[in-house]
């Protein structure tokens, strides 16, 4: 009840302020309600907005409200709107003006009033954003000029351009498409920098398929551009206008209804380009109702291309006809013929309004199929009352419940507020709990209060305490900043011996993941013996004890390791020091925000020399020592770790790094 | 004119008449935009078939009502009786208003309010690309139809305005509808004032004061003075400072009297046109009628048969409700 009061409070401190027209609006009513002889009129314009007042300030309406918009603070205030505030408070202060006699009294009194309005009230027309109007339509001045210069591209094309004209652009030519609108994106943020960072605006418009952007025009903006290699294709007074050239970027091709009927990525000669999924063009095809019905794949060639991951050259949706909701899919070979994908040719969807409630598949003919990755035919899924998932049966083609590859037919889940599971249960084909083949029916967890397990114990069919074929029937972990330790008891709880001759075991990280030492202890807790990893643990006696100097290839590109010649696609540079010793970061900067994104993932322990760190397809990466000529793909690193034993080495090893790389041209 | 038959038959005399016809006749004119604009666009058709449909329509409309009006009169002939002082107050009202409307022409105040974006660039998708709804207004990307919005034919009404003009849409909404909505708001200020005031000198001195109210209203971007003077072509603005003022008004001056069919008719055609300004408008229609409706009971007299103008009050926004409702559980 006081958290329902206290944001009643909010929402009328929300909407009022701290002028007078509160207090002028509560005055207008109660003279309504005692002055005025028309009883409709007083109904209307004095106990109406009461009740209305009382019928969106309860418990009921409270409840309501929120279960239809989670934060409806706005949508309260908006309520407001629907009350004839400011009538009551004229038709209150009339009240007073009736009753007097003489009209040139009753100016006196409406002067009076106006007064009061006056000295309570904010002049709308003195608001900061009350500004004179550029022109009879109100857009900002020069943007019809750089529409008219864009609308010479016949072509429909993709423009991205800086703050404010993106609330104005579509306004003034639909036939603009656009990567955002009034909510801007990255690049959109990007763009609407007094001087944006021009080769991350050219990449990311590439990206996403843009023909121009357009910025303010100034000139440190337009010297950053030149500097770059970048003319205007146009400029007015206020804006500057770039076609997106150069870089690598994605081309478009839009069909007569503006869908997107295919993408290309293209380097910055045009060239078709495999991605790393290994293609290069996605075509599309829509129903009739506007959803996409089939994606095609090519290489750069035009042929029909598969993905890496997949063996797939084309996939198919249908969707419902009136709810748009995804009713199936199935994956198709170069001949368009279904293909196996995933164990399964095609997959249906089952829903329950518009939540999904079971999938099913199908093989090359349309007939139920059991699934070769996970062998059943169907699953349904179940959900808690805060919509996760917390639950799923498995069916055979047939429609009986069937063990999956996992060793159960069905399971259950517990999950907390945080969605972290608490209790989850396996179940066999009669429905009954089942032990799987890790030993147990059921697994509880205890959580930390940052997210992590404190202990995870195991259960049999009964929700006795059972031991797992692991040798144990609950783990508890212990965190020590780089240090987790597994502690292993039986049923009773008692520390226990695994089969491997250990009771708890302890392993210590450095700051990238990589397993320093281990330790294994007995049951009374004593030490049994410690394992340490040279490679991780660089022991030196010195207090630096590495550099790396590394840069991130955000798009295609090759590298001459004799030379440090690195071409456009470089879009991080940045050099770290690392103290082995204790696993700290000293030095870690660089010229792109994506630095901290990669600072987990230096292999800084390999010899000296070059490396390339591929990222590979599950976001893992492995690093190859470069010999030759590389082929770079997005997301891959260079690194070139040098191991040394004082800081001014560092400082020498950078300086040159730089020159290198200003000399190239580069950077 | 298509308010002016309706306008003969509810108001208490001629005066009120006048003022009560020109935004009766953009409602009712609306409500049968919003009739047209939902099957149109379901089915797929074109904009410009729906204006030509919808031009058709009016004309006829239009052209009844004309007949209609030549063979009603209004109920009384207001006399009216113009002192000096009443010269002093209108000339004060009239300042106010041509201020307003100065400012509404010259000074700009559309970027704060990120609704311009939407809205104008909705009408603009429906012009440019003849379609309904099918475009996604942020990227101009082709799109399935946005059932929840077919609803609120206002975000296309405009979009007919600069079809029949010719005017391009940003002048149509940023400038000539400000300042009409503004014309019109006033308009239905002056028949509020005509229902509550007897006296000329006191439907001046109400104008006044409801207008120094309105510039001196700006606490906070929910008050009714952004509403009307800020982006007033929105359909929740213009439902709330425009139709719910004409409601309560047409409310004051009818449930006093005994229950009129016509009144129900015209409540009918309202809540369509209410619809079709927001999906609020469902809403808020139903307790604007209801409330008011079922309080004058206990005022004047027990006259229970006004409760049917319930029935013909929220039929249509509950209509409109459980198409929006029904749409969000399937779409």
């Amino acid at each position: 009840m006081q958290e329902m009061l206290d944001y009643f409070q909010y929402i009328i401190n929300f909407h009022w302020g701290t002028n007078w027209y509160q207090w002028l609006f509560y005055a207008g009513i109660i003279l309504v309600i005692i002055f005025e002889r028309d009883r409709i009129a007083k109904s209307v314009f004095g106990w109406f907005p009461v009740l209305f007042l009382i019928g969106i300030f309860n418990p009921i309406f409270y409840r309501v409200i929120f279960f239809v918009w989670n934060t409806p603070y706005a949508y309260y205030a908006r309520m407001f709107s629907f009350i004839p505030l400011f009538f009551c408070i004229a038709i209150g202060l009339m009240q007073l003006v009736k009753k007097v006699k003489w009209e040139w009294a009753k100016l006196i009194v409406v002067c009076a009033a106006s007064i009061l309005i006056i000295i309570g009230g904010n002049n709308f027309y003195r608001a900061p954003w009350m500004q004179k109007s550029d022109n009879i339509e109100k857009i900002p001045d020069g943007a019809t000029e750089v529409v008219d210069i864009l609308r010479q591209d016949n072509r429909v094309i993709n423009v991205a351009v800086a703050d404010p004209f993106n609330v104005y652009i579509r306004q003034i030519d639909a036939d603009f498409i656009t990567p955002y609108g009034r909510y801007m994106n990255d690049l959109g943020n990007a763009l609407s920098q007094e001087v944006p960072n021009v080769q991350y605006v050219m990449i990311e418009a590439g990206k996403e398929a843009v023909d121009y952007i357009v910025v303010h025009n100034n000139l440190a903006c337009k010297e950053s551009f030149k500097s770059s290699g970048y003319n205007p294709y146009a400029e007015t007074e206020n804006y500057l206008i770039y076609a997106i050239t150069g870089v690598p970027h994605t081309k478009r091709i839009y069909n007569e209804k503006r869908q997107i009927e295919s993408e290309t990525t293209c380097d910055e000669y045009e060239n078709p380009i495999e991605n790393n999924l290994g293609i290069a063009t996605v075509t599309y095809e829509y129903d009739a109702n506007g959803w996409k019905k089939k994606e095609t794949y090519y290489n750069k060639n035009g042929e029909k291309a598969k993905i890496y991951s997949s063996q797939y050259s084309s996939i198919k949706w249908r969707y419902r006809k009136i709810s748009g909701l995804l009713e199936s899919r199935i994956c198709l070979d170069e001949n368009d013929e279904p293909l196996m994908d995933q164990g399964r040719y095609e997959t249906r969807y089952t829903y329950s309004g518009k939540t999904l409630i079971g999938e099913s598949y199908f093989d090359q003919n349309g007939q139920p199929m059991n699934r070769t990755d996970t062998f059943y035919a169907s699953k349904r899924i179940s959900y808690d009352d805060k919509g996760r998932i917390n639950g799923e049966q498995y069916f055979d083609t047939v429609g009986k419940p069937t063990i999956s590859s996992s060793g159960y037919a069905s399971y259950t889940r517990e999950l907390d507020q945080n969605g972290w599971v608490l209790r989850e249960k396996y179940y066999g084909i009669d429905g009954q709990p089942m032990l799987i083949a890790a030993g147990y029916a059921e697994v509880v967890r205890i959580y930390t209060e940052d997210g992590r397990i404190d202990t995870e114990s195991y259960l049999d069919e009964n929700s006795r305490p059972i031991m797992s074929i692991a040798g144990y029937s609950s783990v508890r972990y212990t965190y020590d900043q780089n240090r987790i330790r597994e502690e292993y008891f039986d049923e009773l709880g008692e520390p226990v011996l695994l089969s491997c001759g250990y009771a708890a075991y302890e392993w210590e990280m450095n700051g990238a993941g990589g397993v320093i030492s281990e330790t294994y202890f007995g049951i009374q807790g004593e030490e049994l013996g410690k394992v340490s990893n040279e490679r991780n643990s660089m022991e030196r006696p010195f207090q630096f004890s590495h550099c790396t100097i590394g840069t991130n290839i955000h798009d295609y590109g090759s590298i001459e390791i004799n030379s440090y010649v690195l071409n456009n696609s470089i879009d991080a540079i940045w050099f770290s020091l690392y103290n082995a010793s204790t696993n700290e970061y000293l030095l870690n900067f660089g010229r792109s925000e994506e630095i901290n994104a990669y600072t987990g993932v230096y292999t800084h322990n390999l010899p000296t020399g070059l490396y390339i760190l591929r990222l590979n397809a599950n976001g893992t990466r492995s690093d190859e020592y470069i010999q030759s000529l590389v082929y770079m793909q997005k997301g891959d690193m260079i690194q070139y770790n040098y191991t040394i034993e004082t800081f001014e080495e560092a400082h020498i090893i950078i300086r040159d790094f730089l020159v290198n790389i200003l000399q190239s041209g580069n950077g | 004119m298509l308010g002016l038959p309706w306008a003969k038959k509810l108001a208490g005399s001629n005066v009120r008449g006048y003022f009560l016809c020109v935004p009766l006749g953009y409602f009712l004119q609306t409500a049968f935009f919003q009739f047209l604009e939902m099957p149109f666009a379901w089915l797929g058709f074109s904009f410009s078939s729906l204006c030509i449909v919808f031009i058709v329509v009016i004309t006829i409309l239009s052209f009844v009502s004309a007949l209609w009006s030549r063979k009603l009169s209004f109920q009384s002939r207001e006399k009216i009786s113009w002192t000096p002082w009443t010269t002093i107050f209108a000339i004060t009202f009239i300042g106010l208003l041509i201020y307003q409307l100065v400012l509404a022409l010259t000074m700009d105040r559309t970027y704060m309010s990120y609704d311009d974006a939407y809205y104008v660039t909705v009408a603009n998708d429906t012009l440019t690309h003849d379609t309904l709804f099918v475009t996604e207004a942020y990227t101009g990307l082709r799109t399935t139809l946005d059932i929840h919005r077919t609803i609120q034919s206002s975000l296309v009404f405009p979009a007919f305005l600069s079809y029949v003009s010719g005017v391009s849409i940003v002048l149509m909404e940023h400038t000539i509808l400000d300042v009409y909505y503004i014309v019109l708001a006033y308009i239905t200020y002056t028949y509020m004032s005509t229902v509550l005031f007897s006296k000329l000198t006191d439907r001046f001195a109400f104008l006044i004061i409801l207008s120094i109210v309105y510039i001196y209203g700006n606490y906070s971007i929910y008050s009714p003075t952004m509403r009307l003077l800020g982006l007033n072509y929105v359909g929740k603005a213009i439902l709330a400072y425009l139709f719910f003022p004409l409601l309560l008004s047409m409310m004051v001056e009818n449930l006093g009297k005994p229950y009129s069919k016509t009144y129900g008719i015209v409540l009918l055609l309202l809540s369509a046109s209410a619809s079709g300004l927001t999906m609020f408008g469902t809403v808020t229609m139903v307790a604007n009628v209801c409330l008011p409706v079922i309080i004058s009971l206990f005022f004047k007299g027990r006259q229970w048969n006004k409760l049917i103008y319930i029935v013909w009050g929220c039929t249509l926004p509950a209509i409109y409700a459980c198409i929006f409702f029904a749409a969000r559980l399937i779409v």
